[in-house]
């Protein structure tokens, strides 16, 4: 689940690919959301939750993923601060639409495992302007697509400019959002920036992509920004920094179990 | 140079375009700032993941006040509201990795009491304030090895926490409770350490884990000068208390654990000591200078059961069953009555409001005698909780009511906890017990209701 929070939805990694025919705004979604983004990864992170008055708050994270014919298996093991330190979460995302997430949570101060509910997709991340659709990633055929612009620049590269749209209310509801505008370069089909607009308080989240390099040839973004505003003012910011991201090594599947959970990593 | 009927239409097209383009401007300008670098502070690159050393640990300073007086029908060393606690903890936690397979842990946890109330009656109380009683516990102290067939062992002071349910031990049978201060202990003060040896392995498609223990002694009661006594009827009265260690040291256990997707399974079966002594009946004295005595001591008991829940959307389902079947009689101690039990719970959770998480739980406890039916009886419980974070989880609320089904009585709890900084966090926690059953071992404590701050710096 978390997964595609990190690797998938929201670093948007790609191939490029020759464009020059035309493309539909739901090819070009469809190939973010298809990207290959290795068998197993490894990365820390680092997350800053910037409040109105830019107090900052810090959650240093660990994370490993691991795909397998139709699962994504991940693993997030919170370093920081110390009431969170070696709280682990376990979710295996299956492919299979019939199949529902499996998560689980360590905490280390009870040392107990317990089965998490699959949480409501709008909730905030560790407190963060992340909401957990972000995270997870969003079910592609849930939204309509339309290309806004066909061009327009975004630090010197080129992107198409597509405005997304919850095809009905369960929707709204799950996610959170009620459109989205976003971003996506042209030369490696990575999402650089959006503009999303939120049913709840009315508010509009700021998302935005820095530090993009290939790590084993996989596009890959080290910064991620998420900024709520109401009624044009800033509320709350989150930084989410990457580091080494290590794809398709070290990771092995008995990582993956409640048991390893409980010994830590 | 305008009429003044043209004047307006003027000025309203020339403000409206003003207007317009400073409009365009502002929330083009905002974008861009909302875009832009967001600026922080230096912060660590990410975790270091290569130390071998990690450790954990927090100092807190907890205050609690009486908001009410003490039920004065029992000796309770406090007959006035007041401060009832100044206490410093200090936890530590320290692990070592020496390699994949290899690693230790220990920690422990460090009470200081700075105020104490003594009352010898019929004098009232008196209120002293001073670091004189310490208190240390050790938390855990074991070793880790890890096999490359998945074999897991750990040996050592461990916590064993087993099952589903939040108030009830029906399949956490192993691991001995802190029962000093009903309903108000943190959650992660709950389970006691006990020393075993758990080994678990892959079995068929699921995990078995076995569970050797040596004594592993009782649940943790307060003692007679706490708020909490639970033989507080019998301070002062002259009355020898005993408590009788069990005869067999030992106790074994199995766990199966099963997953499937949306749900866990697990089966427990084991023959232990009960964690809660229970009273052995000893001859009432006949000279009057022969004093009372009351003994204490843990049946020996076999236990099967089974635990499960399921996740559906946002909901979690959660069960356990278990039979405790009474085979005291084989040992030194007669109780007055071979007792089985069957101990239950169902519960449910929903967690699919924004930031909200509600669950419900009830469980019993069936008594039946092997003696005479009459004995039989069931026992019932609930528990209610509501768990609230707002300001991006700066601040959290939750609001308990329970009714426990071994000690009898209701409580409610509110706590709400605020993080002031990454490390620094500021709570509060109201506790209320209610309880009209003369019978009921929490009867005298229904006054003891509190009022609990907390300030706790992590590291």
């Amino acid at each position: 689940m978390f997964n595609r929070i990190f690797f998938s939805a929201i670093f948007l990694c790609f191939f490029t690919g020759a464009q020059a025919q035309v493309i539909s705004a739901y090819d070009i979604m469809k190939k973010v959301d298809d990207r290959y983004d290795g068998d197993t990864r490894t990365s820390n992170a680092v997350l800053i939750l910037i409040d109105k008055q830019d107090r900052q708050r810090i959650r240093e994270i660990s994370m490993l993923a691991f795909e397998r014919d139709k699962v994504e298996k991940s693993l997030m093991v919170f370093r920081s601060p110390s009431d969170v330190k070696g709280t682990s979460y376990m979710s295996y995302d299956w492919e299979a639409s019939d199949k529902e997430d499996d998560s689980w949570l360590y905490l280390p101060a009870l040392q107990k495992i317990r089965r998490v509910a699959a949480s409501d997709e709008s909730g905030a991340f560790m407190g963060s302007d992340f909401s957990y659709a972000d995270i997870n990633g969003l079910e592609l055929d849930d939204f309509s697509y339309e290309i806004d612009k066909e061009s327009e620049l975004v630090d010197g590269h080129d992107c198409w400019v597509i405005t997304s749209t919850p095809k009905n209310d369960d929707v709204i509801k799950e996610t959170g959002y009620t459109s989205a505008k976003a971003w996506v370069r042209k030369d490696i089909f990575m999402q650089v920036k959006a503009i999303i607009n939120v049913k709840k308080g009315k508010k509009v989240k700021y998302f935005s992509v820095k530090d993009i390099s290939q790590v084993d040839d996989i596009w890959t973004a080290h910064t991620l920004q998420m900024i709520t505003t109401k009624k044009g003012k800033k509320e709350h910011s989150s930084v989410l920094k990457i580091s080494d991201v290590v794809y398709n090594q070290g990771v092995d599947e008995s990582m993956f179990d409640t048991a390893a959970m409980q010994r830590g990593l | 140079m305008f009429s003044d009927s043209h004047r307006p239409r003027f000025f309203y097209i020339v403000l409206a375009s003003v207007l317009l383009c400073f409009t365009g401007t502002t929330i083009y300008a905002q974008e861009q700032d909302f875009f832009d670098i967001v600026e922080i502070d230096d912060v660590p690159d990410g975790p270091s993941t290569n130390s071998k050393l990690d450790y954990r640990g927090y100092v807190q300073q907890k205050l609690k006040y009486g908001t009410d007086t003490p039920d004065q029908n029992f000796p309770f060393e406090r007959d006035q509201r007041g401060i009832s606690q100044f206490r410093t903890d200090f936890f530590a936690e320290i692990r070592y990795q020496f390699n994949d397979s290899f690693q230790v842990q220990i920690s422990g946890k460090n009470e200081l009491d700075w105020i104490e109330w003594n009352r010898e009656q019929p004098r009232e109380s008196e209120q002293t304030w001073g670091a004189d009683k310490n208190t240390f516990r050790l938390k855990d102290a074991f070793l880790d090895l890890t096999f490359s067939n998945d074999i897991w062992l750990r040996i050592g002071n461990q916590v064993l926490a087993w099952g589903e349910s939040e108030s009830l031990a029906v399949t956490d049978i192993l691991s001995t409770q802190d029962l000093r201060e009903p309903g108000q202990a943190e959650l992660q003060d709950i389970r006691e350490q006990i020393p075993a040896a758990l080994i678990s392995a892959p079995v068929l498609q699921g995990t078995l884990n076995t569970v050797l223990t040596w004594s592993a002694g009782a649940d943790r009661f307060a003692n007679s000068r706490d708020e909490f006594y639970p033989l507080i009827a019998l301070k002062n009265s002259g009355t020898e208390i005993e408590t009788h260690s069990p005869d067999t040291k030992w106790e074994l256990a199995f766990k199966y654990d099963y997953r499937i997707n949306g749900g866990d399974l697990s089966f427990v079966a084991a023959e232990i000591n009960k964690n809660t002594p229970d009273l052995v009946p000893t001859l009432t004295p006949t000279n009057p200078g022969q004093t009372s005595a009351f003994q204490f001591s843990q049946r020996r008991q076999r236990f099967f059961g089974a635990s499960a829940n399921r996740a559906i959307n946002s909901f979690l389902f959660r069960a356990e069953l278990g039979r405790l079947r009474d085979t005291s009689q084989n040992n030194d101690v007669t109780f007055s009555h071979q007792e089985d039990q069957y101990r239950g719970m169902v519960g449910a959770e929903y967690s699919g409001w924004n930031n909200w998480t509600i669950s419900m739980e009830y469980n019993f406890i069936h008594h039946r005698s092997n003696e005479d039916v009459r004995q039989n009886s069931t026992d019932s419980g609930y528990i209610f909780r509501s768990q609230y974070t707002a300001l991006n989880e700066k601040l959290s609320n939750q609001f308990w009511f329970m009714k426990l089904a071994e000690e009898g009585g209701r409580i409610a709890r509110w706590d709400l906890s605020y993080e002031l900084r990454d490390n620094w966090e500021l709570s509060t926690t109201l506790v209320n017990y209610e309880n009209d059953n003369e019978a009921s071992t929490l009867y005298p404590f229904r006054n003891n209701d509190t009022v609990n701050i907390a300030i706790k710096y992590g590291f």
